[in-house]
């Protein structure tokens, strides 16, 4: 399987309180040494809670903020060392849908300029048939062509995700990252969102980086999975060896605390809460392991070292001194009988 | 036995030609110490339906008929004194999205004090008890007391929210999306928290959502609302072992869940948009949506259909549904 992006050792660095006299700015990283791999037509499932760094890490990938440190190879070219004519030209091949269809979407463009506008500036079609492909993006997110006459506002969230997808299409990326595709669409309105990602990335042979919070999801849609903690990926494997045998304790407690949908024992509040104490997901940690104030495993060791990735050529990596034992912590939802 | 009792409750919006009904002849019953689900999309009433319980309705909508009845005293057309008693006394609420719910520039222990001395007179003294007392029950540190809400998680923060909710010595509580804005981890724990409360305090609690996951594992009985309407509701095991009504199935089929990746790619989708209140469609409001819809859908209207004890389906075709044909 051959490479499409790949990112090493990037880093996102933001500063708090800047410009206080007398303050000194304190640096906080979002993204704190990340290397990810994404493969010519997988899909990888980046997986985290809020502040995980997730979406500033997308955003990294994507060249829509500069990251602090680290290289982002697409396609083997370092995308930081390109001039900006040729960042632009490259950027054609890699697309993000956004989370929030509302806002992503310029409320004063009709859909057909919205959509011709890109494949004028990369000059994709000759002028006179824009018109065409325009019609033709809208029927493959399924659209009426009468759409393209209208405005964002005229349509439902669900369309409008549709019309989102329809716009990062336009410029036949290779790489879609998605960004909570799904999160703000109503529950019925998200299968169809989800189903049409899914078809048209076998159709074009797209490599789809998934950002999400669902892991129901992910193990739905993904190849592979990473899931990222403070920053940092902790554990990073193929589908199924992540959903069966997760080595890191969070990937674990993350697991156990996805909602059953199954009602086998209602109103007993069936999720296994998370074993750290309420809050301690946001207590501050310097050096070692950022996990180690919610995991029942921390040992010295975890205070003084900050795990890396292993073993650092394997396709199951997780970082953690401590990991589950894949036969005796095998599977982590004994709920039914 | 204490209950709320909510009968044929309609709320609608002015609209351009006639009123637009946005809650129409909703029925729901909820019992002191039993967790109740509302469950609905987006335009699908259930909020609403919350907000005309402590007549906390928005500018502009009104209620147009039904009654709402807290132990057996008519709530609607009470003064607003009088509601502002029942609201944070007898009815606690807990929104979304506690930053916006909570007071910035005040500290977390100044609220609960406000909070409690809101419905009643209590001395110095009492006001110390109770505060700790409510800080056992919803597992938060005193030191927190001394915080302002920005320095809080959003576990805590809508734990705080609980707290000041819980001030007034409610019997029953609504609880619109307290989880929503939550990570899984956090939402575990708020979810065992309300279940706690619910034992130990024989609270009634209203969870209003669209997480059909949430309503699986933390209710015994559920409502689930489309287009303004409850369309299904019954005890919880049933509903979502055996639903009858095409949408409740319809969105159970839509959730991926985990340990049961077999059909990537091809989530069962509920085909369609969710139905916009001002143009709902004629006869039953899901037919448009629905596979099953045959001419009848279209015409006429479906009353409720009693499928087995505390479980009515809004559907003619209700039986069949249930029974997976």
């Amino acid at each position: 399987m051959s490479v499409l992006l790949e990112a090493r050792g990037v880093i996102k660095e933001f500063r708090s309180a800047a410009g206080l006299p007398g303050r000194r700015t304190a640096a906080f990283q979002a993204v704190a040494g990340v290397d990810l791999q994404v493969n010519r037509g997988e899909t990888l499932a980046l997986v985290g809670e809020s502040g995980s760094g997730k979406t500033t890490l997308a955003r990294c990938l994507m060249r829509l903020v500069e990251p602090t440190a680290g290289e982002i190879r697409f396609d083997g070219r370092d995308l930081r060392a390109l001039p900006a004519a040729a960042l632009r030209a490259e950027r054609r091949r890699f697309q993000m849908v956004f989370q929030d269809p509302h806002s992503s979407l310029n409320p004063r463009l009709r859909i057909g300029s919205m959509l011709a506008e890109p494949i004028r500036v990369h000059r994709l079609r000759p002028r006179a048939e824009i018109a065409a492909r325009v019609a033709e993006l809208l029927e493959l997110v399924g659209l009426p062509p009468t759409a393209a006459a209208q405005y964002p506002h005229e349509f439902s969230g669900g369309q409008r995700q549709r019309l989102g997808i329809a716009r990062a299409l336009a410029t036949e990326p290779e790489l879609l990252v998605a960004d909570e595709p799904v999160s703000a669409l109503d529950v019925s309105i998200r299968a169809q969102i989800v189903n049409l990602l899914v078809a048209l990335q076998r159709r074009y042979g797209l490599a789809l980086l998934f950002i999400t919070h669902d892991l129901a999801l992910v193990e739905h849609l993904a190849d592979r999975v990473a899931v990222m903690y403070r920053g940092r990926i902790v554990e990073e494997a193929p589908n199924a060896a992540l959903f069966a045998t997760p080595r890191h304790p969070y990937t674990r407690a993350l697991l156990r605390a996805v909602p059953r949908v199954r009602p086998a024992s209602a109103g007993e509040g069936l999720r296994e809460a998370d074993p750290g104490a309420s809050g301690a997901e946001d207590a501050v940690v310097s050096g070692g392991c950022a996990y180690r104030p919610r995991c029942d495993r921390a040992s010295a060791r975890c205070a003084r070292e900050i795990p890396l990735l292993v073993p650092p050529a394997g396709a199951h990596r997780y970082a953690c001194f401590h990991p589950l034992d894949p036969e005796t912590d095998r599977n982590f939802s004994p709920r039914e009988p | 036995m204490t209950a709320l009792e909510v009968d044929s409750l309609t709320v609608a919006f002015p609209g351009p030609a006639a009123p637009v009904e946005v809650v129409r002849q909703a029925s729901l019953r909820l019992e002191a110490g039993e967790m109740v689900g509302l469950v609905g999309e987006s335009g699908s009433g259930k909020s609403l339906t919350a907000l005309a319980l402590l007549g906390l309705l928005p500018a502009g909508a009104r209620v147009g008929g039904g009654s709402i009845r807290l132990a057996g005293r008519e709530l609607l057309g009470l003064p607003e004194r009088e509601l502002r008693a029942v609201r944070g006394g007898a009815i606690g609420l807990v929104f979304q999205e506690p930053l916006s719910a909570l007071n910035p520039v005040l500290t977390i222990g100044r609220q609960v004090r406000e909070a409690l001395r809101a419905h009643r007179s209590l001395s110095r003294e009492q006001v110390a008890t109770e505060t700790s007392e409510l800080l056992d029950l919803v597992a938060l540190p005193v030191r927190l007391l001394e915080s302002h809400p920005h320095q809080l998680s959003g576990g805590q923060r809508q734990r705080v929210l609980l707290m000041l909710a819980l001030a007034g010595r409610p019997s029953f509580l609504l609880a619109d999306e307290p989880t929503t804005a939550l990570d899984v981890t956090v939402q575990a724990q708020i979810l065992a928290l309300l279940a706690d409360l619910r034992r130990e305090l024989g609270l009634g609690i209203l969870l209003i959502t669209h997480d059909l996951a949430v309503v699986a594992e933390s209710c015994s009985r559920a409502y689930v609302m489309y287009a303004g309407e409850i369309v299904e509701e019954g005890p919880v095991p049933v509903l979502f072992s055996t639903p009858g009504h095409p949408y409740t199935a319809g969105l159970l089929a839509a959730l991926p869940r985990l340990g049961e990746p077999g059909r990537r790619g091809e989530l069962p989708a509920v085909p369609g948009q969710v139905a916009d209140p001002r143009r709902l469609p004629e006869g039953c409001a899901f037919h448009p949506r629905c596979a099953r819809a045959v001419e009848r859908c279209r015409r006429e209207h479906p009353l409720p259909v009693s499928l087995g004890p505390g479980h009515r389906s809004r559907c003619f075709f209700a039986e069949q549904v249930r029974a997976g044909r």
